[in-house]
């Protein structure tokens, strides 16, 4: 098939990824899942205008993604699916929140462009390192840790045949537009009148498929539980690397450590 | 010309007859109203190859699927094996039947070659020894051992064929319901595929239009035609009426037809 299927939300690129063998990979599922949780939490948490807050959490992408040996540039492309919701929701901030505020000596700066600047990071991070989950962890090692954390089957069948779902829809897409393609060579884009139904029969196919699939487990046995045949065993590197990361992201919640340095620096 | 529907008597029926599968009075209608099979009723044996045939939208795969439990019939009973096909029993069914579907995107959804096939057994909560030894068989059964790595979705329609076998070989099926494996798949492939499938002992069921593989691998002959059985009985006997294979849309055999190189006359039927 054609750049189609590589482009749309490809998670086949995930499924690739997570197949690596690196030490990240190696880590067990909810040891990764726990520290993809805590380094949610702490770009969550950062405060509406604490900029400076959100430096060091960079860090963590900035380590994880060359030892995972994950491809920087096309891990980031896919993050930027989210931003035009982020900034339509954080457009107006300049707007509305337009006092000023003092960001170094005689600079100062409408808060809203702040706040703005804060949001959009916040969600870049934060999708960064749920695929940095994905990527390193995979779906079904991550739905095996939720497991072990007793959330309920039903839900983590859902998570995986979502998943699933969603892989489907992107196979279905990339035929259907090739099969448009070829029929209208001369066309650029897809014509208006064609959109509605291709996208009903986009939506049938993937269901048919999604539904086919969902068969063929069951024929072979599925009873809800997926099982990777991977046998983890928690180790003294699993705490050595959930404990380390802990412990940067209470340093980090705790204490403003880009500003201390920036202090240093300054003399401020 | 009206072919009488018989019933094939089982040798061993009283013996070993766990592996038999039964219709009776079996409908299906889909839920936009399409009857798909009206009245079926079939009795095949334990042991028997039977060969399934009849144009496109007869019915074939509904006819399989009704077995494995895909689909439940409106009217009438299927018993696989003295166990009736319902909601409830359909673990237990699935234990011994194995299905390869028409089409093989339905049936490998794994991330690779190797992981889809070992999914079957992994379910069946076997040791990961005995996975692993279960998977690099099937895989060698069907000569796809240096593709265990690749991801299926990268496959050809044949490799992918290939291993969407492999992934029901490796359950190690009492039943085995195939169908159209040959589809897509190449001269030595396909040569491959027919003689697995005459390796296989236990009773199978292949639905194709290709006629000449029905012909080396099944003793019996089921036509539908129009959701209904038109013929049950020998492949020879049917294949060389053929008037009535016109009437159902299907063709004669290339290994009975007349000679287009050599000019050979070959059973100009009755
Ligand atoms: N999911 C479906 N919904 C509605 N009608 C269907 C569906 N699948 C098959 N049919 C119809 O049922 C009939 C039998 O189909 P099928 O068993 O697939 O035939 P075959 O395998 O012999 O080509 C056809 O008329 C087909 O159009
Ligand atoms: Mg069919």
């Amino acid at each position: 098939m054609n750049s189609n299927t590589e482009s749309f939300l490809n998670l086949r690129f995930f499924d690739d990824l997570s197949a690596k063998r690196t030490f990240v990979h190696s880590i067990h599922p909810l040891f990764s899942l726990i520290v993809a949780c805590l380094y949610l939490f702490s770009v969550i948490s950062v405060e509406k205008y604490a900029l400076s807050r959100l430096f060091p959490l960079v860090l963590y992408p900035f380590i994880i993604i060359p030892l995972a040996e994950i491809p920087f540039l096309k891990l980031l492309k896919r993050t930027v699916y989210v931003l035009p919701l982020v900034i339509g929701i954080g457009i107006f901030n300049p707007l509305f929140d337009n006092q000023e505020m003092l960001i170094a000596q005689g600079i100062s700066i409408n808060a809203g462009w702040i706040s703005f600047a804060v949001l959009v990071i916040k969600a870049e991070l934060a999708v960064l390192g749920a695929l940095i989950l994905f990527a390193t962890t995979g779906i079904v090692n991550i739905a095996y840790a939720l497991r072990l954390l007793r959330v309920p089957r039903f839900f983590v069948l859902q998570l995986l045949l979502t998943y699933r779902y969603i892989t489907l829809m992107n196979l279905e897409t990339a035929r259907l537009l090739n099969a448009y393609a070829l029929r209208a060579p001369d066309q650029k884009g897809i014509a208006m009148k064609a959109w509605g139904p291709l996208a009903g029969q986009l939506l049938i196919r993937t269901f048919d498929a999604a539904t086919h699939v969902y068969h063929a487990m069951k024929l072979r046995g599925f009873d809800g539980e997926y099982r990777s045949g991977r046998r983890f065993s928690v180790s003294f590197k699993d705490f050595a690397y959930a404990i380390s990361w802990l412990g940067f992201f209470i340093l980090v919640y705790f204490f403003d450590i880009s500003g201390f340095l920036g202090s240093l620096f300054t003399g401020g | 010309m009206i072919f009488p529907v018989f019933w094939v008597a089982c040798l061993q029926e009283d013996s070993i007859s766990h592996h038999y599968i039964d219709f009776k009075g079996v409908s299906f209608i889909y839920p936009d109203n399409t009857q798909a099979l009206s009245d079926i009723n079939l009795h095949i044996c334990h042991g028997e190859s039977v060969g399934i045939i009849g144009a496109n939208g007869a019915g074939k795969s509904t006819l399989l699927e009704l077995i494995t439990g895909i689909l439940l019939p409106q009217e009438g009973e299927i018993v696989v094996g003295g166990i009736a096909v319902t909601k409830k029993t359909l673990a237990s069914i699935r234990r011994h039947v194995g299905f390869t579907f028409q089409n093989p995107d339905n049936q490998v959804f794994m991330n690779t070659v190797w992981e889809d096939v070992a999914f079957g057994p992994r379910n069946y909560l076997l040791s990961e020894e005995a996975v692993e030894k279960k998977v690099t068989a099937a895989l060698e059964t069907m000569g796809i051992l240096h593709l265990k790595d690749r991801p299926p979705y990268r496959l050809s329609g044949g490799e992918k064929r290939s291993a969407a076998i492999a992934s029901v070989l490796a359950l190690e099926p009492d039943i085995l319901l195939m169908d159209e494996p040959s589809s897509d798949l190449d001269p030595r492939a396909r040569r491959k595929l027919i003689a697995l499938i005459n390796q296989f002992t236990h009773t199978k069921l292949i639905t194709s239009h290709d006629l000449d593989l029905v012909l080396e691998t099944c003793k019996r002959v089921i036509v539908l035609h129009k959701g209904t059985v038109v013929y049950d009985g020998s492949p020879i006997e049917v294949f060389k009426d053929e008037k009535s294979l016109h009437t159902w849309g299907l063709e004669k055999p290339l290994t009975m037809s007349d000679c287009l190189v050599c000019d050979s006359k070959k059973n100009r039927g009755q």
